[in-house]
């Protein structure tokens, strides 16, 4: 087995949100106003942040996309999507389970949490419409073009707690917090931005390995049906 | 182990750090599987 790039950048993911989360968990003193609950942060806020980043990353490539037609801004478009909507979807559950104890609710429709719902509908529905289109350079085209149009949401999700009065807290700045808190926050944070950069790597191979076999084979005629031995019968 | 305003709520945190964990353990490995052919 070849030692790829993804592995080692995966294990050190793994290592550095293990080592910020057990420090959020057990070291970090409770916070001031929420006590124990308030440790959902040092997993709730990575995965914001480098959810957000892998959008990013998915608008590039759709931007790469539409300039090149290459197959591999096409993979990554795949790749940063999926592995966007799964940080998304973890996002908005801690986001509830954190809801639950400090606002009474699971869920309200909040501008933060309303336009972090769109994002996660927005890029999901890329992911089906993937796969409804069969033709290559069409799905290609028209993923890029949804892409480029869904990430218009990403800035407007972030700065939606400046922009509108919402429950959800605002920014905050690590002047104002203990660095027992900050060190493990961002420990955690560069740990979740190796294992999605490790994730995103992954499944552009796979999804450019398919591609260019499907491109290989875009000249063959389409499969027949299978012959109905029992029609006759 | 808690203080601040809302007492106890050890539950939610384990089950947010749980799921967490759960999904994206079993994303990499289903990736890890996946793209076996591409080694």
């Amino acid at each position: 087995m070849k030692i790829r790039a993804e592995y080692i950048v995966g294990m050190l993911g793994i290592a550095l949100v293990a080592w910020g989360h057990f420090n959020g968990l057990v070291v970090a003193p409770p916070e001031a106003m929420m006590g124990d609950v308030g440790r959902i942060l040092y997993v709730h806020v990575p995965t914001a942040w480098v959810g957000l980043a892998t959008y990013l990353v998915a608008f590039i490539a759709a931007i790469g996309t539409l300039w090149t037609s290459k197959l591999g801004w096409d993979a990554m478009v795949e790749a940063s999507v999926e592995v966007g909507v799964i940080l998304n979807g973890l996002l908005l559950i801690q986001g509830s389970i954190w809801a639950k104890p400090t606002w009474g609710v699971f869920w309200t429709w909040d501008p933060r949490l309303t336009t972090s719902a769109v994002m996660v509908v927005a890029f999901g529905a890329i992911l089906v419409l993937r796969k409804m289109i069969d033709q290559p350079s069409r799905r290609m085209t028209l993923s890029a073009v949804a892409t480029i149009v869904a990430f218009v949401n990403v800035p407007i999700t972030y700065m939606s707690v400046k922009w509108w009065r919402t429950l959800h807290q605002n920014f905050s700045s690590p002047e104002t917090v203990s660095s027992t808190m900050v060190t493990p926050l961002r420990v955690a944070a560069f740990g979740m931005l190796f294992l999605a950069t490790a994730m995103v790597i992954r499944r552009w191979r796979i999804g450019h390995a398919r591609l260019a076999a499907e491109a290989a084979a875009s000249d063959m005629p389409p499969t027949p049906a299978p012959l109905d031995l029992g029609a006759g019968a | 182990m808690s203080g601040g305003y809302i007492q106890g709520g050890v539950g939610f945190v384990v089950l947010a750090y749980g799921i967490t964990w759960s999904v994206l353990l079993a994303y990499m490995v289903h990736l890890w599987h996946a793209g076996k052919h591409c080694d």
